[in-house]
């Protein structure tokens, strides 16, 4: 309590110098002479803990360096991180209590796509610059809002088109099974690559099935799919579910190739599956993979590995490095929002981000005047001894998202 | 003790809900909308304790699908004022039926059974339930979620988080006092009858099935009212936020409160509503805290925090005498 | 459908089974022995898991000595609760000391949850080599080892009821405690061993299951199956609840196969639903007999 009032009081001091020095922004709330105060929330508690704890963490150690480098134009950066166990109506409270009571600069989304819907209204109406790092739901770039950006991951419609263009231009599949599961993943990512699929190479899946998040045994699903004989089953679920399924694929017989989602790109496919998941392949949302010898990667690993000691097994996990690497984003455009910042200049500024990475281990993020997403590109891996690798892809059709957004 | 009383209850409870009710009403404007938004779920929750609690606490009936109710007050209410475009007012009671009748053919196969088969079964009612918001995205938005805007009241949104918290304010009250005339009716002592003994409740011409029925119903309605509420006052909903977990935190306000008496659930809501926000400086291991806070209280008051003063007070007279040993052995082992 | 995938089918079944049978079994012997439904036994699957997960990957130990130490392990985790937490509440109202389990179950799902965070991790097991292969299907080693497994703790435990003096004290004390306090059996003792061998068998259905479907914090949820094996059984007959939850297994798998996925879904409400509603003591329950 007395941190935050004297935060505020020193806000308004601020605010008072900046006046006085004669500029034309008024009090900027969240910062002070030597702090910037942003707001982050995310799940760390209940079965999504993975997510909010890696994208949290990641976002920290990039904090930590670049306040060891000399800040933002002399501000230190400071997270308020809070938890919104996966729930919109939690995340909904954790925003107001980041902008009401702690009286944030900005806010870092680093949640998933329901939780995050459920703060836009609310960003929106307190005009404060959010910047979701893993929400790939279209209502948050959709219709266009001057401070609602998305970076990390980019839009569910993006995922359908890269990987209906993965499956027909690289693996040349002509037959495709789908099997997904009913959460909002997966289901977004489904109808959206089964709608691409047909839209962009008049393909209709050969089959569909459906399975629920938790469950065990796919052969039902997995019947159905080697009935249809495809070229290519995809499989769009979390990590416990694909691991399970891809074993039990080649103990049903089915030797077709097996494709996976951004969600499931993960070592504890290849820990769960073991030599079945070779071959299994999908795309990846940064750079390099975590394993990668790539010294880009290697220095991330070790500079996480000198914050966390003690770090429990899977970590640093995709998160970390995606809260890391937007953390990064922001930075840049607060660096070039300039020592004036303000909300409406760090929007501006964020509107100059072109092709902007910190290192390898991200991919390139772009905003523009007319679109706030940042990323239209997945780095697609594929399991070959045991290990992900990088497949040598690049997708070259215009997405329809920014085709719209032209016209 | 005092002789002063008010429609039969006792001077500290009157003192104690004037006093509560005051700070609702007078403290509001004084603070943002997080914490308007707060003491409206704080609200919402006591409704759904009130609710749960007639079944649970008076009826003796367990529950473990109360978020399933809620779900569907929340997602009747949404389809009914957004799709069909009827009047808020008009569809958040229609949101409280539908639930309702949801209540009564749960009720049924419930009847014949009792302690932890009805939890299970229970359980397996809210595993339907969502699967059914999940494969019927035509009307719930399935788990993509769906938006559902606040209501306007005389020509005026009720956008502000205070003006809405005013709203849910008086319909609280008004399931507040709706349930304690209810208890006080012959049904009202007709439940308390079945959960004492069912056989002895039939020697005395209880209609054991309709009695447990319209628990079923009186419940179910009222958390259909909380999630018609919960729906425009979060403003997106999605499945997950029924899941069996916010069943449980149901279960929890009342055993924590005091099973079987309206001041239980109300404290029980109100302080499980508080107490997350205050454990939010635990971070990542809140739910341990809390899980351990939880066992803390139980084991030290098995019988709620409302059990606290009628174990004073009930040294005095012998109709709890039993239930009071039973809670003193507890503590001293 | 072919001979060989409808072998996979019943082989798959009735591993899946038997995990609802021992996890029912557990759950079962527990409200025995003490009247005490325990909804944390989900996380004393889970704890097992990851107890053998830890001696497997962090101590290099071999299976069979994972495997005992596992079982003990859990064993001694179950006595320090019923003493610690269950035995406080054992007069507490019904209600209440099923929110207090829940607590616990919580309490231990985020222990595990926030002190291993892989996505979902195995560990080696002497089946992962083999293979049984019966035409272009294979069959997965682990399950023909859960099953035998299950069925061979399963007879052990039978015997240990109708044979041992200290099984007998058991069913003694879950009959009637009074009653048995009086014949000169230690109560307590017994509340303690019944919670030792409930959460020992909640341990081996963990270690049993974790190489088919991965060590993950939310494979306690597995405790609705085993309520509904167990339930099925009638709540109070070992060889019941063995049924139940084989029963509940291959229709699961079957049913799943020919119906789709969503059936599978639903099938073990379904089927618990119509047993309630036709026999409501169970397959081959007796009348429930109640504390008053």
């Amino acid at each position: 309590m007395t941190i935050t009032r004297r935060e505020t009081l020193g806000g308004a001091l601020a605010a008072g110098f900046t006046l006085a020095a004669g500029t034309a922004s008024a009090e900027e709330i969240g910062l002070t002479k030597d702090q910037i105060l942003i707001g982050g929330y995310g799940p760390i508690t209940g079965p999504a803990a993975y997510i909010g704890l890696g994208a949290r963490d990641g976002t920290e150690l990039a904090i930590k360096e670049i306040n060891d480098a000399g800040g933002i134009h002399g501000r230190k950066l400071k997270l308020v991180f809070e938890d919104d166990g996966f729930s919109p109506s939690k995340a909904l409270a954790s925003v107001k209590k980041l902008v009401e009571q702690d009286k944030v600069f900005m806010m870092l989304g680093l949640s998933g796509s329901n939780p995050t819907v459920g703060t836009v209204d609310y960003s929106k109406e307190a005009k404060i610059p959010s910047y979701a790092v893993l929400a790939s739901a279209p209502q948050y770039t959709h219709p266009f809002n001057r401070y609602l950006f998305r970076g990390g991951a980019t839009e569910s419609l993006r995922y359908g088109e890269l990987n209906a263009e993965y499956l027909m231009e690289f693996l040349q599949a002509k037959r495709i099974a789908m099997l997904s599961g009913t959460d909002e993943n997966a289901k977004n990512e489904g109808d959206n690559t089964e709608r691409m699929l047909e839209k962009w190479y008049g393909v209709k899946l050969l089959m569909r099935a459906e399975f629920k998040v938790g469950d065990k045994d796919f052969t039902p699903q997995l019947l159905q799919a080697k009935a249809a004989n495809p070229d290519v089953i995809i499989t769009l679920a979390q990590v416990p579910e694909v691991s399970i399924l891809l074993r039990q694929a080649r103990e049903l017989g089915i030797k077709q190739a097996i494709m996976g989602s951004p969600a499931a790109v993960d070592n504890g496919v290849i820990a769960g599956a073991g030599l079945n998941a070779e071959g299994y392949t999908g795309g990846w949302l940064s750079g390099q993979f975590l394993d990668s010898v790539h010294p880009d990667m290697v220095k991330f690993r070790e500079a996480w590995a000198k914050l966390h000691p003690d770090a429990p097994k899977g970590r640093p996990n995709l998160f970390d490095v995606l809260g890391y690497s937007e953390m990064y984003v922001v930075a840049e455009a607060m660096k070039r929002a300039g020592p004036d910042l303000t909300r409406e200049k760090l929007v501006d500024a964020l509107e100059t981000i072109e092709n902007y990475k910190i290192s390898e281990i991200a991919t390139p993020r772009t905003f523009t005047k007319w679109h706030h997403i940042g990323n239209f590109r997945m780095q697609y891996m594929v399991v070959l001894g045991q290990h992900f690798v990088p497949v040598r892809f690049d997708p070259h059709r215009e997405s329809e998202i920014l085709k719209e957004y032209k016209k | 003790m005092s002789d002063f009383s008010l429609m039969g209850l006792k001077a500290p409870t009157v003192i104690f809900g004037a006093a509560l009710l005051l700070l609702a009403l007078a403290l509001p404007p004084w603070f943002g909308s997080y914490h308007h938004y707060l003491a409206s779920l704080a609200l919402i929750n006591i409704i759904m304790a009130v609710g749960l609690n007639i079944l649970t606490g008076n009826a003796g009936q367990i529950s473990l699908c109360n978020s399933s109710f809620m779900a569907i007050g929340a997602y009747a209410t949404t389809y009914l004022s957004v799709k069909l475009g009827l009047s808020y007012w008009l569809a958040l009671p229609l949101g409280g039926v539908i639930s309702a009748i949801s209540g009564f053919f749960l009720g049924f196969p419930a009847l014949r059974l009792r302690g932890f088969y009805l939890a299970v079964v229970t359980l397996g009612f809210l595993e339907v339930s969502q699967i059914l918001i999940e494969q019927l995205p035509g009307i719930t938005g399935g788990v993509r979620g769906i938006s559902s805007p606040r209501p306007a009241l005389f020509g005026h949104t009720l956008s502000s988080d205070l003006s809405f918290y005013y709203v849910i304010l008086a319909i609280t009250l008004a399931t507040i006092w709706c349930a304690y005339s209810l208890l006080r009716s012959p049904t009202g002592r007709a439940f308390e009858a079945i959960r004492s003994s069912e056989a002895a409740a039939q020697t005395l011409a209880v209609p054991l099935a309709q009695t447990k029925l319209a628990a079923f119903v009186i419940s179910a309605f009222f958390a259909g009212i909380g999630g018609g509420l919960f729906a425009s006052l979060v403003g997106f909903i999605d499945p997950l936020e029924f899941g069996v977990w916010t069943s449980v935190r149901h279960v929890v306000f009342i055993v924590v409160g005091g099973l079987g008496s309206i001041t239980g659930s109300v404290v029980g809501a109100i302080v499980l509503t508080v107490l997350p926000e205050v454990l939010r400086a635990f971070k990542e291991y809140q739910e341990f805290v809390f899980g351990g806070l939880l066992l803390v209280v139980l084991i030290l008051l098995p019988h709620g925090l409302v059990g606290l003063g009628p174990a004073i007070r009930a040294r005095l007279t012998q109709s709890d005498a039993t239930s009071v040993a039973a809670a003193q052995r507890g503590v001293a082992e | 459908m072919t001979t060989s995938i409808v072998l996979q089918l019943i082989v798959a079944g009735l591993s899946s089974g038997s995990i609802y049978a021992l996890v029912g079994l557990g759950l079962m012997l527990a409200f025995k022995g003490t009247g005490i439904v325990n909804f944390a036994h989900g996380e004393l699957v889970a704890l097992g898991a990851y107890a053998a997960l830890f001696f497997s990957v962090v101590l290099k130990l071999p299976y069979w000595q994972v495997f005992i130490l596992t079982l003990i392990f859990c064993g001694v985790v179950g006595v320090l609760l019923e003493r610690t937490l269950i035995r406080p509440l054992m007069r507490a109202p019904s209600f209440t000391i099923v929110v207090a389990t829940l607590a616990i179950g919580l309490m231990i799902k985020n222990v595990l949850r926030l002190s291993w965070q892989e996505s979902v991790s195995t560990f080696a097991t002497p089946f992962d080599e083999l293979s049984l292969r019966v035409g272009e299907i294979s069959i997965n080693p682990h399950y023909v080892w859960i099953i035998s497994c299950s069925f061979a703790i399963m007879g052990l435990l039978a015997l240990f009821f109708r044979k041992n003096l200290t099984g007998k004290a058991m069913q003694a004390v879950s009959q009637n405690t009074t009653a048995a306090r009086l014949m000169g059996i230690r109560v307590s003792r017994i509340f303690s061993l019944t919670f030792a061998v409930s959460s020992a068998i909640a341990a081996l259905a963990g270690i049993l299951m974790a190489p088919v479907v991965g060590v993950e914090a939310e494979m306690g949820s597995v405790i609705l199956k085993g309520f509904v094996a167990a339930i099925l059984g009638g709540f109070n007959s070992l060889p019941g609840c063995v049924v139940g939850g084989l029963t509940l297994g291959l229709l699961e798998t079957f049913g799943g196969a020919y119906f789709g996925g969503t059936f599978k879904a639903v099938t073990a409400f379904v089927l618990l639903m119509f047993v309630l509603l036709v026999r409501p003591h169970g397959i081959f329950g007796r009348a429930e007999a109640r504390r008053v």
